[in-house]
């Protein structure tokens, strides 16, 4: 028996099923979460503001429009709770580090001989961490949610124009910062004086 | 155009990302074949885009789904024991809005401006209907909503006595209302900030306001 897709899930829920919900937060809890946690970059805070997400989406499900892919109206959603967090908090997120976290699952950049692969792997995650806010939500989008520049520009209500070029700076910054942490004996995840935004 | 070093290393991470159309893609590939140096910092930005695409985000705890589904319970329950009052709450604070801001066309005629006018009739029925339905809510909230409620009516009362700026006014009952609500239930906060979307956006229609 095949899973039900999203808008048969939703339309359950407009009729009153509430259960049918579970199943959606289910498959995409995991995309959503990532997202605050890319810019909030705090687990608890992350988790938090995700189930906020959820939340908010099940109260609006009578205005979802079915023309628009479910998970990047949780996005959407999702990128408006962390943003009105930020706004209230006015707090500069605590570094991965700092709230337990490892990211990525791989060897510790102090490991004696770390395979090279994996030490690359965690400057890179280091890199796209120290970006600022709006740069790591376009990257996060892009790179890990594979999402096209049209959906992007829907879920940061940005325009297209803006997130290509933003997405362009970010990547770049993301490769000088991990040519920069490559050589560092110590990491160093302060953000260079790069292009003005 | 020949792409020199700097022109070529400053889209490098996009055609890694392979993110270029196919005229920007060609001129990189073009240099990147005649310049080692280039390749060498190519392989560079190709390895770190792949590794970006390859960063896990750490797994959801097991609860994560429940803790939702427990809050959205939660909210079902708080949204029924809510509805009735606040609906009325929020519909009654919506139709004194629309009061004030239509008073012009509906106060009787030959009580036109600068005279004062007597307030619109019905309008303190609205009111008292808003304050009514609020009070028996009881609850923490009573006590501040009545207080907006009071500034409301006196609010009404001056629109009613000086006709000639009610868009202004009915603005300000608009912000009255949302702000008497805010923080005292969830729910209240997002019916109230419904129905008052509605009213504004009912209000930019009228070519008065």
């Amino acid at each position: 028996m095949t899973e039900p897709e999203d808008h048969e899930l939703v339309a359950r829920v407009v009729a009153g099923d509430r259960g049918a919900f579970r199943p959606l937060v289910d498959r995409h809890g995991s995309r959503v979460f990532g997202l605050c946690l890319a810019l909030l970059r705090h687990r608890q805070d992350a988790e938090d503001a995700a189930q906020d997400a959820f939340l908010k989406a099940f109260r609006a499900i009578h205005r979802f429009d079915p023309r628009f892919p479910f998970p990047a109206w949780m996005l959407k959603i999702a990128t408006n709770v962390c943003r009105d967090r930020m706004r209230r908090r006015r707090r500069e997120p605590v570094p991965l580090e700092a709230a337990g976290m490892a990211e990525p699952a791989a060897a510790p950049a102090e490991e004696a001989d770390p395979r090279e692969a994996d030490r690359l792997l965690c400057l890179v995650g280091q890199a796209v961490e120290a970006l600022e806010p709006d740069y790591r939500a376009v990257f996060h989008l892009y790179h890990r949610e594979q999402r096209s520049y049209a959906d992007i520009a829907v879920i940061l209500d940005r325009p297209m124009g803006t997130v290509k070029t933003q997405l362009h700076r970010a990547r770049r910054r993301v490769c000088s910062l991990v040519e920069n942490l490559k050589d560092a004996p110590e990491t160093d995840l302060g953000v260079p004086a790069g292009e003005p935004q | 155009m020949t792409l020199d070093c700097q022109g070529a290393r400053e889209r490098l991470a996009d055609y890694a990302a392979n993110d270029l159309d196919a005229a920007a893609a060609g001129e990189i590939a073009a240099h990147l074949a005649a310049c080692p140096a280039c390749r060498a910092q190519y392989e560079r930005a190709a390895a770190i885009i792949r590794a970006a695409e390859r960063l896990d985000t750490p797994p959801l705890p097991a609860a994560f789904a429940d803790g939702v589904m427990v809050r959205i319970d939660g909210a079902h329950l708080r949204t029924n024991r809510l509805r009735p009052w606040a609906w009325s709450a929020a519909a009654a604070a919506a139709a004194a809005i629309l009061a004030v801001a239509l008073w012009p066309v509906l106060r009787p005629a030959g009580t036109s401006p600068p005279g004062p006018a007597p307030p619109p009739a019905g309008l303190s029925d609205l009111v008292d209907g808003l304050e009514g339905t609020v009070r028996s809510a009881g609850g923490a909230g009573e006590e501040r909503l009545s207080a907006v409620l009071s500034a409301g009516e006196e609010m009404l009362t001056a629109s009613a006595a000086a006709p000639e700026a009610p868009g202004g006014k009915a603005d300000e009952l608009v912000a009255l209302v949302r702000e008497g609500t805010v923080g005292i239930d969830e729910d209240l906060e997002d019916m109230t900030r419904e129905v008052t979307d509605a009213v504004s956006e009912a209000l930019r229609c009228i070519p008065w306001i």
